[in-house]
């Protein structure tokens, strides 16, 4: 008897709709033919936190994950948005390519990070070119990719309902109620999974961005600190930003919006002219460690897997498909413990 | 004691309106309205911003690859791209149309480094991932440039003539004699590509452009193609600009027609595409034609012009085939530097008078 036939309709629900969320769901839905997959969530695009996120793909360094593991997620992320940015696709799904600085106030440990050899072209910029950054001693220069998810979203979800999978707008608030429901249980619930599994560790670093007009600036310039950063996009330059841990406040805060503009007005001065589109807050679904493990959680008698992948922080962008497809792994280790062995 | 000619003033006539005269036309205000006093500039052209080739033009700053010997050009390339770089840290480099961008220039094969190697900013070699990017290509440069787009650059240039009193005409000329008729004292012939009307130039040659405009904002980057079997931008290339990408490839020498061909234009877009292909979705706005002034090298020099008993003045600043805007200031302060000749020469300047 062929594993497929004893595989169909497999129930799998994807709960979140945010970048994490529809990123799996379509790794899952493509990738697994004879399951049904649905995603589940009370928010959508454009009112996620992705929505708001400049959507650079830039990485930073978990203490807790082996290195080979986050190299693969930011390297196959990477590869996934710059086969879409070569192709046909890229405006339709809001991925361009783009080219700029981080630099730093003082030379930092580590001069090149881990993930310097999966973005392209990278190196340290030049005497002359870091003289138009006088506070700022040291610098690299690379080209990465930007990945707008108010343009994303939307593509990533005609590619999943193409591909068969439903959506639903509900807002979950325990797993119990889905365990009727479904097979298997994805997580993409981000700062949700605070209150949804429990998670004591996941907390919001508030971030605050503005958009500017300023189709003038084709270069993103980014500060080692995370705090300052300028990243042109398709339509409007995203200026920022705050690292506000354990902020729960979702209002603009006119101080932070002086602060962002006295900063990166400085790194770039022609922004004083800049018209502000609008101004966004985010809360960023941090995590020491972004959880991306399975496990098996009783819930009304039986025994439901359940695959989580949550807490990205302010990475969320940066390591979708690479998790999605880490998720996706996990997913079919769960479906193989599920299916009975074939009998010989 | 220095003692000042009694006929100090002079009257300075610009001949054309594109970014060669409007900046010749400023650098010999900014060394020379407090020496000569009164210093009297105009400019005459048949045609100005928008309608000039500037205006027309891409806006990005790169010279032809390879200089051929004429050190002098890459002289003047380099100081205008630092001159237009200066610019950078003020907000005014906004009006001034001027800001930096990045890309790619392809070959088809290894090829020597360019002449502005050392002009632009983090010029280096392609690595084979970014090649991957444009099949076809084997070899190429990543470096970081300017755009100085000419639609406002040439109005910020015209204001800041404006303000310090230099008046502008409407009207083409046809003679050197006839602005020496009236009174100039010296003449700046920046005609570019009409020069030949001036005074026959058989090194003066049109080098027929044509682009497409299309709104593609999600391009960050220009790609320059070079195929060294077809010549200096025959080959596709796209240039993102402010609000609208270039796209381009056409140099065909000795084509006067500033018409429109659709056949030019069916064959930029699709290898445009071919290059670029999340173009394929980007809307074409509009199409434009001009014609390069192109000439074996740039002509500037001085030149007196016998008519009648008093030699006419003329200073020559024409024939920066594609790279006008890339050449500009370094020309015109050399313009600026022929025309303090002709001031010491007047004894127009202070001088000690015996």
């Amino acid at each position: 008897m062929c594993r497929a036939a004893m595989m169909k309709s497999v129930r799998v629900v994807v709960v979140g709709a945010g970048v994490i969320g529809f990123s799996t769901a379509v790794c899952i839905v493509e990738a697994l033919p004879f399951c049904s997959v649905t995603l589940m969530a009370d928010k959508f695009s454009p009112d996620t936190t992705s929505d708001g996120a400049a959507g650079i793909l830039f990485a930073a360094q978990f203490p807790d994950i082996p290195l080979q593991r986050q190299k693969h997620w930011f390297k196959d992320s990477f590869d996934h948005l710059l086969a879409i940015a070569q192709s046909q696709c890229a405006p339709e799904a809001g991925v361009m390519l783009s080219s700029g600085w981080q630099i730093f106030k003082e030379v930092p440990a580590v001069k090149k990070p881990f993930w310097s050899e999966f973005v392209i072209g990278f190196r340290l910029m030049t005497d002359v070119e870091r003289k138009r950054f006088p506070d700022h001693k040291f610098g690299q220069a690379f080209t990465t990719l930007k990945c707008e998810c108010s343009t994303y979203l939307p593509w990533l979800e005609k590619r999943f309902r193409k591909a068969g999978g439903q959506v639903e707008q509900r807002k979950v608030n325990n797993l119990q109620e889905l365990s009727n429901n479904f097979d298997i249980i994805v997580n993409c619930s981000g700062l949700g999974s605070k209150v949804l599994v429990g998670d004591t560790q996941v907390y919001p670093v508030r971030g605050q961005v503005l958009k500017v007009e300023a189709p003038w600036v084709q270069h993103f310039i980014r500060d080692g600190d995370g705090t300052t950063y300028i990243y042109p996009g398709i339509r409007s330059v995203t200026i920022g930003g705050t690292r506000q841990e354990g902020d729960w406040r979702l209002q603009v805060d006119d101080r932070d919006t002086k602060g962002i503009l006295e900063r990166c007005s400085r790194l770039e001065p022609s922004l004083n002219k800049a018209k502000i589109l609008n101004e966004w807050v985010g809360l960023r679904p941090s995590r020491k460690n972004p959880r991306v493990e399975r496990e098996v959680v009783e819930l009304q008698g039986r025994l439901v897997p359940v695959v989580h992948n949550y807490g990205h922080g302010g990475w969320g962008v940066t390591l979708a498909w690479g998790t999605a497809l880490d998720t996706l792994g996990l997913v079919k280790q769960s479906l193989h413990e599920m299916a009975p062995q074939p009998k010989l | 004691m220095v003692m000042f000619d009694s006929f100090m003033d002079m009257r300075v006539a610009v001949i054309g309106a594109g970014v060669i005269g409007l900046s010749t036309a400023q650098s010999i205000y900014e060394h020379y309205h407090s020496i000569v006093s009164p210093l009297t500039i105009e400019v005459y052209a048949d045609k100005f911003t928008p309608l000039t080739t500037s205006d027309g033009a891409a806006g990005f700053w790169q010279p032809y690859l390879y200089d051929k010997g004429n050190v002098q050009e890459t002289k003047w390339n380099k100081e205008t791209f630092d001159y237009l770089l200066s610019f950078l840290k003020s907000p005014e480099s906004i009006k001034m149309g001027i800001f930096l961008e990045s890309g790619y220039n392809l070959c088809s094969e290894p090829a020597p480094d360019p002449s502005f190697k050392d002009s632009v900013l983090g010029f280096r070699q392609l690595t084979d991932r970014e090649l991957q990017i444009f099949p076809g290509y084997k070899f190429g440069w990543f470096n970081t440039a300017l755009m100085i787009e000419g639609k406002t650059y040439l109005p910020w240039l015209m204001e800041w003539l404006r303000k310090r009193g230099v008046k502008f005409y409407h009207r083409k000329i046809k003679s050197f004699k006839e602005l020496a008729e009236t009174g100039a004292d010296v003449i700046i012939n920046c005609s570019g590509m009409w020069s030949g009307q001036l005074q026959p130039d058989p090194d003066l040659k049109p080098g027929r452009g044509q682009i497409l405009k299309v709104d593609a904002p999600w391009l960050k980057h220009w790609i320059i193609t070079h195929d060294f079997t077809k010549g200096t931008y025959n080959s596709p290339y796209i240039i993102p600009g402010y609000r609208l990408v270039t796209l381009g490839g056409v140099f065909q020498m000795g084509n006067w027609s500033e018409q429109n061909s659709s056949v030019d234009h069916k064959e930029i877009w699709e290898k445009a595409c071919q290059l670029e292909p999340s173009l394929k979705h980007a809307r074409i706005v509009d199409d434009w034609s001009g014609l390069r002034p192109v000439r074996s090298k740039v002509r500037l020099e001085r030149e007196a012009i016998w008519s009648g008993e008093t030699p006419i003045e003329v200073i020559h600043n024409y024939g920066h085939g594609g790279f006008g805007l890339t050449i500009h200031r370094g020309c015109a302060e050399e313009a600026a530097r022929l025309f303090g000749q002709i001031v010491e020469q007047k004894g127009k300047g202070p001088k000690a008078r015996l």
